[in-house]
């Protein structure tokens, strides 16, 4: 019985290592975005196809297609592994995550998480006059100056577009896009005062 | 850390060690994290497939929620509770058979059965001849626990097919600042599948032991003018099982009971909805031979049951211009139960004729009609209120007892009515940061009134890592069966109050990477006025408000996900549950729960073999005498769409035959009753 315990007991050892092992393997500590993130990330490759940008957009004819994440990357891998060597609109995608929204100006799509809420005014002010489309997730997006909003409504993820900001910033949003959005804002009032 | 980490492994040890294919299992286990199969991650949300979508289709894709925390949906992160989801796939492929099998597998949840009846448990509490009245089940938040005894059916008197299952959500903790009634130790609700997700007919066919057979037919659809509907029809045959050995009766039939659990159940179930208008209802009838249970007279075909359980709930669902919601729901329902059990004449005091029989019978039943209005509103953003009210009647709550052809002892004919009112807020701190409070009142015509309310804080650092502090308090009402239930030797406890219940809990869950996520939580329960059977002053036998308890414990889960369908879930319960007076421990309590449960993909993602082993510490029974420990192992192969359209799955139970017993309540003559050895299933399924 004492030889069974032992065994046992080894097992238990080995199993405790290679948990530990396994947990602690440096290539794979990434963590997963949760399915919201996933659906946002596809959106976002999605709406970038349905999106024209000004030529002065651009450094050069063949300059890539700017995506990026402005502040903490909620996408983890998921936006790097889907957007980045696709070409969208005769360019090839690359994927950056910037701090500062002074950076993020040579983007041409830049995403404001929820988590840089606090920021977002200074953010979307900076990003004002630069031709980017902005992608954001909080109530007050479209509100401060941003073009599209991201919410959920009944499980699924849905988007209004602040079509004068677009105007406003020279990017041009294809006609089936605006069709797809919740509600479209052609004028640049905000929400509350009509 | 050492020691804490050591404290519960002898228990685990004790309760496995004599088993040798655990060893196998272990082995299993270790490969699977050792040995890197390692490709990219699956969940059901994969961006490649969503990529090849359409942007209309994107556009339907839903976020994997659960509705039953707060009443309206929203992620597993944001619930105010420690929440398990058991999705179709994964019942499909671990075989299960009833909602019990399906709870069983659940980290922290335990089943056990007198031979009649299937009780669940968690956390500590189980109590024998309590009829599972401290969890809420409900059907789309359609509330299923009847208003008798105030069971929760998990066993094949549910009413809902496991086949038209969609998803269940399991909502650990107190549920009753929504719920009200039952909702103590969580709240189970399931979620049917839809017309959509029929898409067409299935048929479904299954045989098992004991000449077990089912056969379901089913058809939904939507059609493009907004009608959604689904039909479903089941059918359960069971000759019994007559190899159950019962040691107390070894001089009639040598301890073996014919027909044990032979059983017939019909059950259908229907939903339709048209716009913001659905109407949802279902019935099941369920007999069962229980020959040797709540009677004296063992080996006795005559020794029956019968739950018969309907309900109807046309709900009515419109959002309004500014976010708010409104839900209203206008519900029926049905439960009969009838009993009949032999008796020997000596037990109402005539021991001169012990071979004279009478046939004692119950006749019980609800009758009952009720409304709720919810409204739901995002206010300044950051909060997310509801508020609802309840009304519920019941018109017939009727409980008879007599002898066949003989005297009535009992003739309780009473009508209940209770109202309850609810309100939460979910207030978005920052947007890592959720504090969520909410009470419900309720008023009871039997008792009079109770308020509980429930406060959480939820705190995710970062996207991989959530904690979660909830207290909560919930209760229990005293059921007509404790009130009403008045025959000779009993006396009326209509003085009863409503159990309640305090806890605490500290929840943290981590994605540790994209294979693994580890859940764990703590948790201290504090029971109050816990209703049991006792002896009042004139020494006749009532219920009263007589007991304490309190429970802790914790609970830690790991589980693993790999591409192809590879599954990995390992699970520890720990739970000290004690009697507030004497503090022993809680009687069909145990301390150590271990489950192990693996998926692997045999052939390409069309087979699967799924292996489960339960393990559990020993328990005491009423009379305080012990009930050993077990494990059993279940296995399951299931292949789909081999063939176009056909599912096709065979599970043995109960793998290595393991003997077993559970402790059972004061109206057996047994202190436990030992479970079915080992048993299959092959089943197959149809599409079209």
């Amino acid at each position: 019985m004492s030889c069974h315990r032992r065994f046992l007991a080894r097992l238990g050892w080995l199993l405790l290592v290679a948990v530990a092992a396994r947990l602690t393997q440096p290539a794979e500590v990434r963590a997963e975005a949760t399915p919201e993130y996933k659906i946002k990330a596809v959106y976002l490759l999605n709406i970038a196809r349905f999106v024209k940008w000004p030529t002065n957009a651009f450094a050069a004819a063949d300059s890539p297609l700017v995506v990026c994440i402005l502040g903490e990357n909620p996408f983890d891998n998921e936006l790097q592994k889907l957007m980045s060597g696709r070409v969208v609109g005769g360019r090839t995608v690359v994927v950056k995550q910037e701090a500062t929204a002074a950076a993020a100006k040579l983007c041409q799509v830049v995403f404001i998480p929820a988590s840089e809420q606090a920021n977002l005014r200074l953010h979307l002010a900076t990003l004002r006059t630069a031709p980017v489309l902005t992608i954001g997730e909080t109530p007050e997006f479209l509100d401060e100056g941003g073009v599209i909003e991201f919410f959920v409504q009944q499980n699924k993820v849905r988007f209004d577009i602040n079509k004068a900001q677009a105007d406003a910033a020279g990017v041009q949003l294809d006609s089936q896009l605006l069709s797809l959005a919740n509600r479209v804002r052609e004028t640049p009032e905000k929400r509350g005062e009509h | 850390m050492d020691g804490a980490l050591k404290m519960p492994f002898p228990g685990v040890s004790t309760v496995v060690a004599a088993a040798t294919p655990l060893k196998i299992c272990l082995l299993i286990l270790a490969w699977f994290i050792t040995a890197g199969i390692a490709h990219s991650q699956t969940n059901e949300i994969e961006t490649d497939k969503l990529a090849a979508l359409s942007f209309k289709d994107l556009m339907e894709v839903q976020i994997p929620t659960v509705y039953g925390a707060s009443k309206h949906e929203q992620s597993l992160t944001e619930a105010p509770s420690d929440v398990t989801i058991v999705t179709a796939d994964e019942i499909k492929k671990s075989g299960c058979r009833t909602l019990k099998e399906i709870l069983n597998s659940v980290t922290g949840f335990y089943t056990t059965s007198d031979g009649a009846y299937d009780y669940v448990g968690t956390r500590g509490f189980n109590r024998p001849g309590d009829y599972g009245g401290r969890i809420l089940i409900t059907i789309d938040g359609h509330r299923m626990n009847d208003d008798i005894f105030g069971s929760a059916a998990i066993g094949l008197e549910s009413l809902l097919d496991v086949d038209l299952i969609e998803r269940v959500e399991i909502i650990r903790g107190p549920g009753s600042s929504l719920y009200g009634n039952n909702a103590v130790l969580a709240v189970i609700n399931i979620i049917t599948r839809r017309g959509r997700d029929f898409d067409g007919g299935e048929v479904s066919g299954t045989y098992g032991s004991y000449d077990t057979y089912t056969g379901r037919f089913s058809y939904g659809n939507r059609s493009t003018n907004g009608l959604e509907y689904a039909l479903s029809g089941s059918f359960l045959g069971s000759a019994g099982n007559d190899g159950v050995y019962y040691p107390e009766f070894a001089g009639i039939n040598h301890g073996y009971a014919d027909q044990y659990g032979a059983s017939r159940v019909p059950s259908a179930f229907t939903s339709i909805s048209y716009k913001e208008v659905s109407l949802e209802g279902g019935f099941v009838q369920h007999r069962e031979i229980i020959p040797a249970a709540y009677a004296d007279v063992f080996d006795d075909s005559r020794g029956t049951v019968m739950d018969e359980r309907a309900f109807a709930d046309l709900k009515w669902q419109h959002r309004f211009d500014g976010d708010w919601e409104l839900t209203t729901r206008i519900y029926y329902d049905h439960y009969r139960f009838d009993g009949d059990y032999p008796l020997s004449q000596y037990a109402y005091g005539d021991p001169l004729y012990p071979g004279s029989l009478r046939l004692n019978e119950d006749r019980d039943g609800q009758e009952s009609l009720g409304s709720e209005v919810q409204i739901s509103k995002t206010l300044l953003q950051q909060h997310r209120v509801t508020v609802g009210t309840d009304y519920h009647h019941d018109f017939v709550l009727d409980q008879r007892n007599l002898d066949a052809g003989g005297p009535t002892y009992l003739n309780a004919q009473d009508t209940e009515d209770t109202v309850g009112a609810y309100v939460q807020d979910e207030y978005a701190i920052l947007h890592n940061l959720i504090f969520n409070a909410g009470a419900r009142y309720d008023w009871f015509s039997s008792f009079g009134d109770t308020l509980n309310p429930r406060v959480a804080l939820i705190w995710s650092p970062c996207t991989n890592s959530t904690f979660k502090a909830i207290y909560g308090q919930a209760f229990r009402a005293p059921n007509a069966y404790e009130l009403y239930y008045v025959t000779p030797g009993y006396d009326s406890s209509q003085h009863l109050k409503p159990e309640t219940i305090h806890s605490y809990e500290l929840d943290y869950d981590q994605v540790i990477n994209p294979h693994w996520k580890l859940a764990t939580s703590l948790f201290y329960y504090e029971a109050d006025d816990l209703i049991s059977f006792g002896l009042d002053s004139n020494g006749n036998s009532t219920f009263g408000n007589l007991a304490s308890a309190t429970s802790q414990g914790g609970e830690i889960e790991l589980e693993g996900h790999w591409a192809k369908g590879w599954r990995a879930q390992l699970s520890y319960t720990y739970a000290d549950a004690r009697d507030g007076a004497t503090g022993q421990r809680l009687s069909n309590s145990p301390e150590h729960l271990a489950k192990l449960n693996l998926t692997a993909p045999l052939w390409q993602e069309k087979v699967f073999a799924n292996f489960e082993i339960l393990g559990m510490s020993d328990r005491t029974t009423i009379q305080g005498n012990e009930v050993g420990s077990y494990w059993v192992a279940n296995f399951t192969l299931y292949s789909r769409e081999i063939v176009k359209g056909v599912e096709l799955s065979a599970g043995i139970y109960n793998l290595f035959g393991k003997k077993y017993s559970d402790p059972v309540g004061s109206d057996f003559a047994e202190e436990s009753v030992p479970q079915y050895g080992r048993s299959f299933r092959l089943k197959l399924t149809c599409r079209f």
